[in-house]
């Protein structure tokens, strides 16, 4: 047993159920958030311009026989179900990771000039340079990494000092925005599929776009769930983080580069649904602030450690509900094929503004 | 530099020929006793006609699709066209426009040489202020949805004429309204009229049964027009069904097409697809492009401007002709008033 003193009271609890609590909340979110992956995915599967019974759905995904019902299915909802799960947990982690490197709660992948970056390199390869659609990868990635190069290299001379990070993204977002309304202004004027593109779209995603993705979000899960420990140091203030040896600049550049990357290849391949960043890391927090406040875990037990500030916990959840939220939206987007990205923020800003009038917010 | 070959002059006998061919074709067929004293009257009563044209009661009012009522002082000498339904309706009027606007910064292939004499004006959605102002048209046809905010302009360097143009009925009214304002009303109906015949006379001869679709694209996304956009209307015409099928907004003329998910393009699975835009097919990647009815019998077609801007007299008939050809080769022969460039070409996807 251990005694924990606040200001105003003084609590006593076991730090090993403590512990204990922990972990079942932290585990019981990204339960949550897998069921209703796997209940929407199937949903996918099955619902469509033809429907499936679920019967069907599930002799698609185990025997190999060439019928046009497994073709649907695993050749046009597969694809389009996994490139929708890569990409919002590709941009919720992202997302997370801009937020706190920046230390702004309003921090979106887009805050890096990425998006801009990602989509302006498209659309100059459409418009001016009428590439195939094959070449969206390629452009779209470049044009990221040149934008996510261009905001570091700007924000160098500081340290990459949080604020000077943020308004040298900005500015190269808005550089690139700029860039982006030249092109749109002076393109053809069958410009109809270019918005659609702009706002984020799973159509027509082939398993050749799930091969172009899921190494560059592996590789950007896999670097932020590693960089997890440094990404809760670099929340600290920064002199008293190098005061302690830490090596803010570098551990800024490497998880920043982590969220260019993910950016980067999930904008080429699914369009800008930027939304997903800004809102899944916030989501994450909010629940988690829920079930701690549900359970008798202690506000002064937490404050050592706030659970829903400990990026261990934050990414990975942060990456689930991104999935979870462009999995559900994408259901939805379908019935009339309206671009994903305008369906997420229909179906998540609700549930953000109604998580947020009932918790009252909470402390970044 | 040839010089323009009149519309109604154009070498193709099995063209429907326009108003102002009608009469002349009906007599030189019929070499008898007749003949001379009705060229004589004839010629008389287009005399009589040119007469009455220079001295029409002017002022003339129209009213445009925006509602608006424009009079006319006097007959229109000049004609710029901001979309290309103008040139192609002062080309069906044996007269040529001064000015044309350019689509996807391409002027129209179909309406072959005569585009190089026009002055370029611009992409149809912006059109350049300075070069129109130095045309210093009487009359000036734009489209509606691209020069709404900018009116005002137009109304500045000339008359102006706005139209909506999706539909058929449409067509038949922007035709009626530019030609009733240049004072050639007799010659808009004929043309409506002709068109109408031709039609019927294609459907009677049209075997039927085949489905098809019209899409176009930009990057990895199709869309495919509905049932009331003018060129899928003379698709049903020649009793083909649109495998898009009908506006769920069947009320309003916009939207006149949707996106098109492949997965809905394997379900229609039409016998033939015809796809404007881009030299390459549409996401050729795609795996549901092998399991088409069109693409097994290589029945794709990339087509030219005319199929998205059917409007005008000379479009909506080449696109009515071709539009048989490849839907009924056997029964329907080419057309061959079409230029090379505007021609359907078959698109082919390689397996990958």
């Amino acid at each position: 047993m251990s005694q924990l003193s606040s200001p105003d009271k003084t609590f006593t609890v076991s730090a090993g159920h403590s512990v204990g609590k922990r972990q079942r909340i932290s585990l019981l979110l990204p339960v949550v958030c897998l069921f209703i992956i796997m209940l929407a995915g199937l949903a996918s599967l099955a619902l469509g311009d033809t429907l499936f019974s679920w019967s069907a759905v599930f002799q698609s995904l185990t025997s190999s026989e060439d019928s046009m019902t497994r073709f649907i299915i695993m050749e046009l909802r597969m694809p389009r179900l996994l490139t929708g799960l890569l990409a919002g947990a590709a941009l919720g982690m992202a997302g997370c990771i801009v937020q706190s490197i920046t230390r702004n709660p309003l921090g979106t992948p887009d805050l890096m000039g990425v998006s801009a970056g990602a989509s302006f390199a498209i659309v100059l390869g459409f418009v001016v340079l009428s590439l195939p659609p094959s070449a969206m990868l390629v452009m779209g990635t470049a044009g990221g990494f040149a934008a996510g190069f261009l905001t570091f290299a700007i924000a160098w001379k500081t340290h990459l000092n949080p604020i000077h990070l943020t308004l040298s993204g900005m500015s190269i977002a808005l550089f690139f925005t700029a860039g982006l309304t030249l092109l749109l202004v002076s393109a053809d004027s069958d410009v109809n599929g270019l918005y659609y593109w702009l706002a984020g779209s799973l159509l027509n995603r082939t398993w050749q776009h799930v091969d172009q993705l899921w190494l560059f979000v592996f590789l950007g899960l896999g670097m932020g769930v590693i960089f997890s420990r440094p990404l809760n140091l670099l929340m600290l203030d920064d002199m008293t983080s190098r005061a302690l040896g830490f090596p803010v600049q570098r551990w800024r550049l490497i998880l920043g580069l982590t969220s260019v990357v993910l950016t980067a290849a999930t904008v080429a391949v699914a369009g800008p649904i930027s939304f997903v960043g800004l809102v899944a890391p916030h989501v994450v927090k909010l629940l988690l602030k829920q079930s701690l406040s549900r359970s008798s875990l202690s506000d002064a037990a937490e404050s050592a450690q706030p659970l829903q500030m400990d990026h261990r916990i934050l990414l990975p959840l942060s990456a689930i509900v991104g999935a979870t939220l462009v999995c559900v939206a994408d259901l939805v987007a379908r019935i009339q094929e309206v671009p994903v990205g305008i369906l997420c923020i229909l179906t998540g800003g609700p549930l953000f503004v109604y998580l947020i009038r009932k918790q009252g917010g909470y402390d970044h | 530099m040839s010089a323009p070959i009149p519309y109604s002059q154009q070498n193709d006998s099995r063209r429907h020929t326009p108003f102002t061919q009608v009469s002349s074709q009906a007599m030189t067929d019929n070499h008898s006793a007749f003949y001379w004293p009705v060229m004589l009257m004839t010629t008389f009563l287009a005399s009589l006609i040119t007469l009455s044209s220079a001295m029409a009661d002017y002022p003339v009012t129209v009213q445009d699709d925006r509602s608006k009522s424009i009079t006319f002082e006097k007959q229109p000498q000049s004609v710029a066209s901001i979309s290309v339904f103008g040139a192609d309706l002062m080309w069906a009027l044996d007269q040529q426009a001064t000015g044309l606007s350019t689509l996807n910064h391409r002027q129209s292939a179909y309406l072959g040489d005569q585009v190089s004499r026009m002055k370029d004006l611009g992409e149809v959605h912006e059109t350049d202020m300075e070069r129109l102002t130095e045309l210093n048209p009487d009359l000036i046809i734009g489209l509606r949805q691209y020069t709404e905010p900018f009116a005002s302009k137009f109304e500045e360097i000339g008359q102006f004429l706005a139209f909506d143009l999706v539909t058929q009925e449409d067509s038949e009214q922007a035709i009626m309204t530019v030609t009733r304002a240049l004072d050639q009303a007799q010659q808009g109906q004929a043309l409506n009229q002709n068109f109408q015949a031709l039609k019927e006379e294609f459907k009677q001869k049209a075997p039927g049964e085949v489905s098809a679709i019209l899409i176009w694209h930009w990057a990895d996304t199709l869309y495919a027009f509905y049932n009331h956009y003018l060129s899928t209307d003379i698709m049903q015409s020649l009793k083909v069904e649109n495998a898009m099928g009908r506006s769920p907004t069947p009320a309003l003329k916009k939207p006149d097409s949707s996106v098109l998910s492949m997965e809905r393009l394997l379900r229609l699975n039409p016998d033939v697809i015809l796809s404007f835009t881009g030299d390459e097919a549409p996401i050729s990647y795609h795996p549901v492009w092998q399991r088409l009815k069109a693409v097994q019998n290589k029945r794709v077609y990339r087509i030219n401007d005319q199929y998205v801007m059917p409007h005008g007299p000379v479009a909506r008939e080449m696109v009515l002709r071709e539009m048989a050809h490849l839907f009924y080769p056997d029964q329907f022969p080419a057309p061959d008033n079409i230029p090379d460039a505007a021609r359907a070409k078959p698109l082919t996807f390689s397996e990958r």
